[in-house]
């Protein structure tokens, strides 16, 4: 870190180099004049109240570098007059009546930089705007009366979610906020991730959950509210005396309001943010720049997604069926009558009848509970958990070459990386802020972007290059990508002499795989596979992330090893801005697999058949450890059907929707003897059980999530839990204790330090290191240093280097002529999964309220159907009856059918069921063939005309305040904006 | 062997149930607070006995109407002006010099006690008195002062 001197105020200071003014006043904590600035978007240069002195020149302490030896005077004359200038500019803009505003939570930029330069009168008299307040989004409303026309709102659509709706229309005679080319914002593109009302500086975009409620006064009705305002300003006191009550108003906020951190529920990308609530009631999600992975980042779900919460629907009390209904039940009867009827089925028919499947949505804690409750109270390594479904191919295809089934680096490296390809995948949609990260590393910083899917979505609009392979043939191209690169020399020999095994082998597998043959088998141009080896090449760093497209296939797993060799022979492991990116989907799959429920793998992926570790836990728990191994999902529901699983406890998952082939589950459901669910809603499982017990969300409770990047993440509790019920960790502990455990945990910060104990990949993990928003990435060593990016020591192996898995392709299911159309499937932004939670959400709701089939339109035209029309899906396991939206997102006989259904009309997995990865059984949901009648060729479309997919994007170059500047009644401030003011005008003259 | 099912017999309280459970509730709640409790009894049985607690909750009962006949009073430009005067003297009264105003004040007192001993024996004067008067040291320096002010006064009106 370079350091140099400067003077401050007189003061002699060494700062770093390389940094601008104002972040170098805001290390050094002095009160610098700042609205919009926010270091996750850069300076924008706005507001001009940043104004100080330099060397006898006024400039922005935000756009300007530190420099030796210069002389920065903020609190000169000059400095003052031209901060307290740009101030007044903005309460022109801004009626001040903080005391009865709903922002006045202490952390209202425009409130605290104006009492900061002691306004006592605004020279500039307020001027409302011609424009009415914008209330069209369910989540939140636009008052143009308030806004000071920051730009801070645009910047963060433009480059930061780079959705690219908000921009500030400057030539009009009155600039305001516009979305798309000035629509209301409930027919906009916005995707209401909340990155404008969480930046804004004062009360212009708010959360509609806060209006009203978020003050004492700010409730009040608008007869009595606006003669109370405007006998102040009659009044016209000092500014310092309004803002001494309003200050008192906010400290009495602080007695009500409680802001608590926690980390979302929802997806793989481990947001955290803070929760702020009054009561139960939640008045708003902040995130906040010291969240390790998204900063001010959100989406919908994480945002404006917790209406389940507090949903009425929600269990209160365990039920126990009795005939044909579910009865009210006490705790201690519910655990009585699982311990007897969990002990029976043990002791007739041992261990192994009886099934475990966890949840990815609990803590880690909590996972790790339930496999000692399966594996030290009940015997049996009969445990699962979803990622069965979902990123397991890419675990062992991982494991199987580097070591360790995790991404190779964080957030950070998919965002420095000169290359990304996404293979399989929808991050726009289904992990969006990651894809904010690569969407602004490509806009502003270069980044290429190389897409390979069947739909074209989001990312692949942006990419680079887009290419459709045919589906289920990734391994192909791939491989002959690989084989490119080896026979022009490219693979970087260095790298693979020193740190990898198997290379002759992987490449005499890639022999019958040239660039005529894989054009032929996958549809992509010879052109194509060159590009995609000569942009690695050329790449200062290649992230390849992948998902669902890849491993839900029969060849999932072999796939998932092709795309770590071909980042093992390009040298992109174990250096930032590299690696293998699978992206987990829930919020805690990474910390459910970590924690041990799975079948074959112990806590920290230690080997369940391997006598050492069978011994250090069989001594720690005081029993044996079982000896038969264990069953996966997909197993369990085969020995469900055959007889020999008899009881089952599944804790947070729906599994008569997520599974493949879901009447052949639900049938097996009904046969089970004995069937405990635990959940916070009564979903489809629930239907079929003989207990229901009823547990926490995530801000009822306290524990850690892991999220994709292997970060370890604290969740702390916001709230109590609802009605009687309890969190997984507590009811797990009450099953195992009716079952003679004699557990005694009383937090959830005990269950991690025996797992520290026991676990050598997580021995320096404890509550302590992970207070606040600190975070550690696993392998953490004892003495906490933890490993943000992987093998940079050498590779998870035994002798240190990676291993190349030779090419094994696996062909994939193709259409029949009875079932001539590919059933595509998969997630969507709106709701998460099957939509358990978000379906609780009326905002959600309002703009996905149900799910739809998306139909080419060559398709269309081909079957004669139109937008709305209602069509029966079939397949050899089921059928479903929906409606189709027509575009090109899709393309020929590939339909998309999103998974967001509980309803036995259209849920998607009643079709889905054929096919399963060769090394991991994850079934091949992206092989599923239907046929299609039509029953209703036209009709209502499915997705109203207020869903973003309609509305138009307005890309910009951020705020692009040059446009502010060239307006005539903008006088600069300083000389350098003066300059450029004359230079823009110059050019704008001689272009006429 | 268990078909789906989702009907659930909810226990619904009657409402004796309820009562008895918000009986419950606040006899705890009570119990907890025994001295905040009767010390607030006693309070409200003096507001009671006074009147007072009459007269605060027919307030409270109409306070929106209370409030939006205060906030138009106040609206008045009488009002406004008022309360703006106030504070205009109040503001002027920060920037006097305390000890100044020490002085003058005390000096006041002490003129007020002279004048009052001067009506008791009801003195009369004549030119040679007041000639006198301009030569006592004590006149001479009220005069002074008096022009003092009226100079200042006249340069800032």
């Amino acid at each position: 870190m370079e350091t140099c001197t400067i003077r401050i105020d007189g003061r002699e200071v060494e700062v770093e180099t390389g940094k601008t003014l104002l972040q170098v006043f805001l290390q050094q904590e002095l009160e610098h004049p700042h609205i919009c600035y926010q270091p996750d978007l850069g300076p924008i240069q706005t507001c001009d109240t940043c104004m100080c002195e330099v060397d006898g020149r006024i400039l922005r302490a935000c756009a300007t570098q530190v420099e030796p030896g210069m002389n920065i005077e903020r609190l000169s004359a000059r400095a003052q007059a031209a901060q307290t200038e740009a101030m007044n500019r903005i309460l022109e803009n801004h009626m001040l009546y903080c005391t009865v505003c709903d922002n006045n939570n202490g952390d209202c930029r425009v409130h605290n930089t104006a009492e900061l330069l002691q306004i006592e009168h605004q020279t500039y008299e307020y001027k409302p705007k011609p424009y009415e307040v914008d209330l069209s989004h369910p989540f939140y409303r636009y008052d143009p009366d308030q806004c000071i026309l920051c730009g801070q709102c645009v910047e963060a659509c433009q480059d930061l979610q780079v959705n690219e709706t908000l921009s500030i229309d400057w030539e009009r005679d009155r600039p305001r906020v516009v979305w798309d080319g000035d629509v209301a914002i409930n027919e906009s593109s916005c995707v209401s991730c909340g990155h404008c009302v969480t930046v804004c500086p004062c009360n212009a975009l708010m959360e509609k959950s806060m209006l009203g409620e978020a003050g004492f006064m700010s409730g009040i009705s608008q007869d009595l509210l606006l003669p109370m305002i405007d006998i102040v300003k009659e009044v016209e006191p000092g500014y310092s005396g309004i803002f001494a009550v309003s200050e008192v108003e906010s400290a009495l906020r602080d007695t009500r309001t409680k802001k608590t951190k926690t980390v979302c529920t929802f997806c793989g990308v481990g947001c955290t943010f803070d929760v702020w609530t009054k009561g139960r009631k939640i008045l708003k999600v902040q995130p906040t720049p010291d969240a390790p992975v998204n900063g001010i980042s959100t989406c919908v779900k994480g945002k404006f997604g917790w209406d389940f919460i507090n949903s009425e629907e929600r269990l209160t009390t365990p039920l126990i069926r009795k005939g044909d209904e579910f009865v009210e039940a006490t705790w201690e009867e519910a655990f009585d009558l699982i311990g007897r009827r969990l002990g029976e089925i043990k002791n007739q028919h041992g261990a192994d009848a009886l099934g475990f499947i966890s949840s990815s949505k609990v803590t880690n804690e909590e996972n790790f509970l339930m496999q000692k409750l399966a594996r030290a109270v009940i015997g049996t390594n009969n445990v699962d958990n979803c990622s069965r479904y979902c990123q397991s191919p890419a675990t062992d295809g991982l494991m199987r070459t580097v070591g360790l089934g995790g991404d190779a680096g964080s957030i950070h490296d998919l965002a420095t990386a000169g290359l990304v390809i996404i293979v399989g995948a929808n991050p726009a949609e289904a992990h969006p802020v990651f894809a904010t990260r690569i969407k602004r590393a490509q806009k502003l910083h270069g980044q290429k972007l190389i897409v390979a899917d069947l739909r074209k979505n989001e990312m692949a609009e942006r990419a680079n290059l887009f290419i459709r392979p045919k589906q289920g043939t990734d391994a192909i191209w791939l491989s002959a990508v690989a084989k490119y690169i080896v026979d022009q020399g490219w693979q970087d020999r260095e790298f693979l002499a020193a740190k990898v095994n198997g290379f002759e082998e992987f490449c005499a597998s890639l022999a019958p795989y040239d660039l005529a043959t894989a054009s032929e088998i996958t549809g992509l141009s010879q052109e194509q596979m060159i590009r995609i080896a000569e942009m690695i090449r050329d790449a200062d760093g290649t992230c390849i992330a992948w998902a669902m497209g890849v491993t839900q296939n029969c060849g999932g797993s072999e796939t998932s090893a092709v795309i770590s060799d071909l980042l093992l022979i390009t040298g992109n492991y174990g250096r930032p801005g590299a690696g293998a990116y699978p992206l987990r989907g829930h919020n805690n799959v990474q910390g459910a697999c970590d924690f041990g429920t799975l079948p074959v793998w112990m806590p920290g992926y230690q080997f369940w058949s391997d006598e050492p570790v069978r011994e250090k836990f069989a001594k720690a728990w005081g029993t044996e450890l079982p000896s038969t191994r264990g069953k996966d999902n997909i197993q369990m529901v085969e020995a469900m059907h055959n007889g020999t699983l008899r009881g089952m406890y599944l804790m947070g998952e729906d599994m008569a929707w997520v599974d493949a082939n879901a009447n052949h589950v639900q049938a097996a459901l009904e046969k089970l003897e004995f069937f405990v669910v635990q959940d916070l809603f009564l979903t489809r499982t629930a239907q079929y059980a003989d207990v229901i017990l009823p547990a926490c969300p995530s801000l009822e409770k306290e524990g850690t999530f892991t999220n994709t990047e292997r970060r370890i993440q604290r969740l702390y509790q916001v709230m109590k839990p609802l009605g009687d019920s309890r969190p997984d960790w507590q009811i797990i502990q009450g099953v195992a204790n009716a079952l003679g455990a004699n557990w005694n945990y009383e937090h959830p910060s005990e269950i991690m330090d025996e797992v520290a104990s026991l676990a050598p990949i997580f021995a320096g993990v404890s509550y302590e290191r992970l207070e606040g928003f600190k975070s550690l990435l696993w392998p953490v060593t004892a003495d906490g240093t933890d490993t943000p990016l992987l093998y940079t020591d050498g590779f998870a192996k035994p002798d240190g280097k990676a291993v190349l898995a030779p090419l094994n392709y696996v062909a994939p299911l193709t259409a029949t002529e009875e079932y001539d159309l590919l059933l595509n499937n998969g997630r969507l932004l709106e709701h998460f999964h099957e939509g358990n939670l978000t379906n609780k959400s009326t905002g959600i709701q309002h703009k996905v309220p149900d799910t739809f089939l998306e139909v080419s339109p060559e398709l269309a035209a081909e079957r004669g159907i139109e937008d709305g029309a209602t069509v029966r899906l079939e397949s050899a396991y089921g059928a479903v009856r929906l409606r189709v939206l027509i575009t090109d997102r899709v393309r020929g006989k590939e339909l998309y059918l999103p998974m967001n259904s509980v309803s036995d009309e259209t849920a998607v997995n009643l079709l889905t069921g054929a096919g399963h990865d060769l090394r991991t059984n994850t079934p091949a949901y992206k092989q599923t063939y239907v046929r299609m009648q039509v029953l209703i060729p036209r009709g209502q479309s499915p997705l109203p005309r207020v869903n973003s997919r309609f509305g138009k994007r307005n890309p910009q170059q951020g705020v692009e305040v040059h446009r502010k500047w060239k307006r005539s009644d903008y006088r600069p401030l300083d000389e350098a904006t003066q300059e450029l003011q004359k230079q823009l005008l110059n050019q704008e003259l001689s272009e006429v | 062997m268990a078909k789906p099912i989702r009907i659930v017999r909810k226990h619904e309280p009657t409402p004796e149930e309820r009562q008895q459970q918000s009986m419950h509730e606040l006899a705890q709640s009570l119990t907890e607070n025994q001295a905040a409790v009767q010390q607030s009894l006693q309070l409200v049985r003096e507001l009671h006995d006074s009147g007072a607690l009459e007269l605060v909750t027919a307030l409270l009962q109409s306070r929106e109407q209370v409030a939006k006949i205060a906030v138009s009073q106040l609206q008045k430009p009488a009002m406004t002006n008022t309360i703006n005067n106030v504070m205009e003297v109040a503001g002027a009264i920060g920037q006097l010099n305390t000890d100044a105003t020490k002085k003058v004040m005390s000096g006041v007192v002490n003129g007020m006690e002279r004048a009052a001993d001067v009506l008791e024996k009801d003195e009369k004067i004549g030119i040679f008195e007041l000639v006198k008067a301009l030569r006592d040291p004590a006149v001479n320096r009220a005069l002074s002062l008096a022009i003092g002010f009226l100079k200042g006064f006249g340069e800032k009106i």
